[in-house]
């Protein structure tokens, strides 16, 4: 046919086009990607989750010719932006791969719909607050249902968004409905390495569309324990002190929370405690797992356990049983400094501390 | 004309034989698919996922009937007849269609995002990897809609962002039919469209007599190819 000849000449003529070109046709991914994803050593500074994702993007944009990536007119917020990179814009920079959408979220899910699944390989991010996944929820739907491979960034992701107030915070409601679309992949990192981990399982399932929730403001500390590879499974233990018999306690957490508990689990350990704490990053893989790793990771037989995030409590029970406690939010969040909010919320080391030592001694 | 009695008639048996699926959309819009399929798209049955295909997205979900149909007279392997029946009852995306058309079918609205995004990829993909002398991108984006995606305030927010893109080799078939479920689309609706798509920046071009004219039909569809600024809307009057 004569596009093949045409194509024949363009590979004999323009070789390494032609290479790049068959890469994206074969579905974009080079082996040995992944290794571009930046590590993150707990000696690195702190930074908000949106502040590794920007890394992770940066180092991906090297490595991977179909990223292409959009914001609705929060591209700075966001922190979602190519740098080094053109904008999309004809006739100027059609190469450019920052697409600007302006205030249109509908139409930016609709649009990555259709260029995940035009066949030239191209792997659309579509950034934005997370309370605005609301505005463009039915094509987020349709990305699970049509099985394409878009990356939703979701920044802003709790009430520790701080002085933007009610009307920008996610309400809380906006994990539990995402994590109810099937297929749909929903991840709540806590640091840097769970960021990497959970861009490593976004990018190579083409297949299914992912949403990362990332935090605005910096989160607490740098965990030890934390597992890039560990993403995979959905949910994994972070530390444990108890070696080989079954902690008196778990603490369960997802993104900026999991420092609270963290903190927590080192007071009650200075009392001699045993405490698990596990990080449930993404339910969806984890409920996916063989049920020997999911009692491994959640024994059945520890029934004192606390859930720490700063969004709806739904969903929750599932992960921390009848006696369980789930700390979340009911209520549409306020606006102010965001440490002055979350203590007004309950999200402080001080105050798990004190629910995990109540449930201890009931 | 006879070829599109043929796509009538398949509608028309296959829905009374399933007693069940839309059959008006398909009818009223027979022979603009008669057209796409058979004088303007550019694509291969025996290869549905040639790179180089034109693309053909339609938002009216509910008008799938009239897609299977084009797919099988066309000579698409995976739509053979005794399938129209069993696929009408169905408005979305099949497994054995998904080489050809990925997308869901359905909500309205959804299809004119995704043709947006469609016509951006080739774009894109064209400014990236075509030379002088060997053009490997360029393919066109067509897509049917109708009076209920036009109100979906998403296929507005998606052709003010194709229209500032410039995606001329977008074209959009507008299916005006007057009629929405509840009843008379004025009922809910009575706006200019027409003048909306061209406050937005499109080519702007109406066919009125669509049962009498094939021949405008398919000059509004072929001069779509001539404008290089502006993707083109073509309003199609079938309530007539």
């Amino acid at each position: 046919m004569e596009w093949h000849s045409r194509l024949c000449y363009y590979q004999t003529k323009y070789p390494q086009e032609f290479v790049e070109f068959k890469i994206l046709l074969d579905g974009g991914l080079l082996p040995g990607w992944e290794s571009s994803l930046p590590k993150f050593p707990t000696s690195d500074p702190v930074d908000a989750t949106q502040g590794y994702s920007e890394k992770c993007l940066s180092q991906l944009a090297k490595v991977l010719p179909g990223l292409i990536r959009g914001s609705a007119d929060l591209a700075t917020s966001n922190k979602a932006y190519l740098h080094g990179h053109e904008d999309f814009s004809q006739p100027n920079s059609p190469w450019g791969c920052n697409i600007r959408y302006g205030v249109r979220e509908h139409a930016m899910a609709g649009i990555s719909n259709g260029i995940a699944l035009h066949g030239s390989g191209l792997i659309p991010f579509a950034a934005t607050f997370l309370v605005f996944s609301d505005y463009m929820k039915n094509s987020i739907r349709l990305s699970a249902l049509s099985h394409a491979g878009v990356i939703y960034i979701m920044t802003h992701d709790s009430i520790g968004l701080g002085e933007d107030g009610p009307t920008h915070q996610p309400a809380v409601e906006q994990l539990a409905g995402l994590r109810a679309v099937p297929q749909l992949l929903v991840f709540r990192p806590a640091d840097g390495n769970e960021t990497a981990g959970a861009y490593k399982v976004a990018v190579a399932n083409r297949n299914v569309p992912s949403l990362i929730a990332l935090s605005r403001q910096k989160v607490a500390a740098n965990l030890e324990g934390t597992s890039r590879a560990s993403v995979e499974r959905g949910g994994y233990i972070v530390s444990d002190n108890s070696e080989d018999k079954l902690p008196d306690i778990i603490l369960i957490g997802t993104g900026s929370e999991l420092c609270l508990c963290d903190e927590g689990a080192k007071m009650l350990r200075q009392e001699g405690r045993t405490v698990r704490v596990v990080s449930l990053v993404c339910w969806r893989l984890f409920d996916m797992q063989p049920q020997q790793y999911k009692e491994f990771v959640l024994p059945p037989s520890v029934s004192k356990r606390v859930s720490v995030e700063a969004a709806s409590p739904i969903g929750w029970r599932e992960y921390v049983g009848e006696e369980g406690v789930v700390v979340g939010v009911e209520e549409f969040g306020a606006s102010g400094a965001y440490l002055d909010t979350f203590k007004k919320f309950g999200f402080t080391e001080g105050n798990i501390t004190r629910i995990a030592k109540s449930l201890l001694s009931q | 004309m006879r070829c599109v009695d043929n796509v009538r008639m398949l509608i028309v048996d296959a829905v009374q034989t399933a007693k069940a699926g839309h059959s008006g959309m398909p009818l009223g819009m027979a022979k603009v698919g008669y057209i796409l399929y058979r004088h303007v798209m550019r694509y291969n049955p025996r290869n549905p996922k040639w790179f180089n295909r034109d693309r053909f997205v339609l938002s009216a979900g509910h008008g799938c009937l009239l897609q299977y149909i084009c797919l099988h007279l066309a000579g698409f392997q995976s739509v053979q007849l005794e399938d129209l029946q069993r696929l009408c009852l169905v408005v979305g995306p099949q497994v054995t269609l998904r080489m050809w058309l990925p997308m869901a079918l359905k909500p309205l609205g959804q299809g004119v995002a995704n043709a947006v995004g469609l016509a951006l990829a080739e774009a894109h993909s064209a400014a990236r990897f075509n030379k002088p002398d060997a053009v490997i991108v360029d393919h066109r984006t067509f897509c049917i809609m109708g009076d209920g995606c036009v109100m979906e305030g998403i296929s507005h927010e998606a052709a003010s962002l194709a229209a500032h893109w410039k995606l001329n080799k977008l074209t959009l078939i507008y299916d005006d039919n007057l009629n929405t479920i509840d009843g008379a689309t004025s009922l809910a609706f009575s706006e200019d469209i027409s003048a909306r798509f061209k406050a937005l920046r499109w080519n702007t071009i109406t066919v009125d007599d669509t049962h009498n004219d094939m021949e405008a039909i398919k000059n509004a569809l072929l001069s779509a190819f001539r404008e290089t600024e502006k993707p083109t809307f073509i309003r199609v009057k079938t309530d007539r």
